[in-house]
């Protein structure tokens, strides 16, 4: 899909990252805009939505999301308050530790950062994801 | 699920997996390709697999019990999803024919460590996807004949119940109808004469000798070979939106949508069965009337339950139907008659045309004159549809046809 301001709402796009069949457009007032294919939850929405050809926006309105990034099927999000929220395959542990299968917006998890540390950097490999801690 | 394999096909399997291993182990152009294409990473767990899986074979041949090796079925796993990875990226003419090779050798190394460990369905899965999406090296079929004596092993008895029940669909009295003809058992040289002409004409008792025709049931199929994997077409068109492809057992397949009523209708259709279950081909034989022209045969089987429709499409192909189960009515034009095909470029094979509707000759005045062959095919009966002829197919019954294309 071809997507312009117009696909957004009218918001500007600040910063994309890209999956090998989903895409992210972080906006401005940080809303995060997801489409491409849903099989594995990594566009974070229900297992219900198997694709979605044009963009649509994520998560609730008090969440404001930081920067994005993405994995071949999987999409990471770090918000303003430093949570790192992880959604899509996690058959090589990419999104969860504890989970025994893929992550949808269902089951969304935030990551268990260790003690009260904050996330400050995330970025994704294909098959793995690494995030810094403060 | 009970799983019996007598000892002859017990030993032939083993030594497929013994083979297949090795082959694949000491195939040289493959490995150096492997390395041409920068995975080393890969290529070191696509050799330790290897080496694991003979050495497990052979434990599983000396101790005679079940092996465990999850470690194997785990860097199996990883070597498929980078494979799988590689044949979804992109334009599929463009995807690199090493990545469908790598897929199906991994496919039958997966099975192999699953059947010594006692996973005998995940087993004959992971053969069934290999042969689906992967490619062979060359001539060999190990994943072929594995798949097969598992089958084998998975066997059920079965007693055939289903009688196919015509429910006859007659076309609008607006089209003008003709028959075609029927001819006894033609000779090759009758058969010559009969392509003359380039009209379509049906051939009885020319496939009666096939076993087919007095074994295959959807009992039969579902015993038999209900541990296999096809992929099956569910939606009523393949022009509508909802149309789509799913992989099943041809147990499910057969269970949900062929000896019960499903919502949807859904329809195994063009598909190279007799590439895949190698098992199959013993029950029907080559037509030699095909052999007029030089060129390769497409075999293609269509199986699905009463209602199935093909709309209105012609093929770039010769074709012989074969129905061997249930029946079928066609519905055809000459190739020279101008059938409104759509404008799109993946449909322009495809016709507008809705011949079933009432008011077809409102929508499409010139269908009023031109000739619509009808005919309908009940089993043994052999269908010639010449080159380009358009064709609209709606199965009366269960039904399960063999069709041989040819240039």
């Amino acid at each position: 899909a071809v997507v312009s301001t117009q696909s957004t709402g009218g918001l500007k796009v600040k910063n994309i990252a890209a999956g090998y069949w989903h895409c992210l457009a972080l906006t401005e007032f940080d809303v995060v805009y997801a489409w491409g294919w849903n099989n594995k939850g990594q566009l974070g929405l229900s297992r219900e939505n198997a694709m979605e050809n044009m963009p649509v926006p994520l998560f609730e309105e008090d969440m404001e999301i930081d920067y994005i990034s993405c994995g071949r099927s999987h999409s990471a999000f770090l918000t303003k308050d430093k949570s790192l929220y992880l959604c899509g395959w996690n058959k090589y542990k990419q999104c969860s530790e504890d989970a025994n299968e893929d992550i949808y917006l269902d089951n969304r998890l935030k990551v268990n950062t260790p003690s009260a540390t904050d996330v400050v950097d995330v970025v994704c490999g294909p098959w793995s994801t690494y995030f810094t801690t403060d | 699920m009970l799983f019996c394999l007598e000892k002859s096909d017990s030993h032939r399997l083993i030594d497929v997996f013994e083979k297949g291993t090795r082959f694949y182990s000491q195939e040289n152009a493959f490995h150096k390709r492997f390395v041409e294409l920068f995975c080393t990473k890969e290529k070191f767990i696509f050799d330790c697999v290897l080496a694991s899986t003979i050495k497990c074979l052979q434990k599983y041949q000396d101790d005679c019990k079940e092996v465990e090796n999850q470690t194997n079925i785990n860097q199996c796993e990883i070597l498929i999803d980078f494979a799988w990875e590689k044949i979804n990226i992109g334009h599929w003419k463009d995807v690199d024919v090493f990545w469908r090779k790598l897929y199906r050798i991994i496919s039958f190394i997966k099975c192999v460590n699953l059947y010594i460990s006692g996973g005998v369905i995940d087993a004959i899965k992971s053969c069934d996807m290999g042969l689906i999406m992967g490619a062979p090296i060359r001539e060999e079929l190990f994943t072929h004949e594995a798949a097969d004596v598992i089958s084998l092993g998975l066997s059920k008895e079965y007693t055939n119940i289903h009688v196919p029940t015509k429910r006859y669909v007659i076309p609008p009295r607006s089209l003008n109808i003709k028959e075609v003809p029927s001819i006894n058992s033609p000779s090759l040289q009758y058969f010559m004469e009969l392509l003359e002409p380039g009209t379509p004409f049906v051939m009885k008792n020319i496939i009666s000798h096939w076993p087919a025709i007095k074994k295959w049931s959807p009992e039969f199929l579902r015993s038999k070979h209900g541990c296999r994997t096809v992929p099956v077409e569910i939606g009523s068109s393949y022009v509508s939106e909802h149309w789509s492809q799913k992989l099943m057992t041809l147990d499910e397949y057969i269970s949900d949508y062929i000896l019960s009523k499903s919502d949807s209708i859904a329809y195994l259709a063009q598909y190279e069965l007799f590439k895949h279950i190698t098992r199959l081909k013993e029950d029907i034989s080559p037509l030699d009337y095909c052999a007029v022209s030089n060129s390769e045969v497409v075999t293609n089987c269509w199986f699905g339950p009463e209602g199935t429709v093909s709309p209105l499409h012609h093929d770039h192909y010769q074709n012989l139907f074969c129905q061997v189960y249930g029946y079928k009515r066609f519905i055809m034009y000459d190739r020279a008659d101008d059938m409104h095909p759509h404008q799109h470029h993946l449909l322009k094979n495809t016709s507008q045309v809705d011949v079933e509707s009432p008011t077809v000759t409102e929508e499409f005045p010139d269908m009023k004159e031109k000739v619509a062959w009808v005919v309908e095919l009940g089993p043994g009966d052999v269908l010639y549809v010449p080159l380009h002829w358009w064709h609209h197919v709606r199965s009366l019954s269960v039904s399960f046809s063999v069709s041989f294309w040819w240039k």
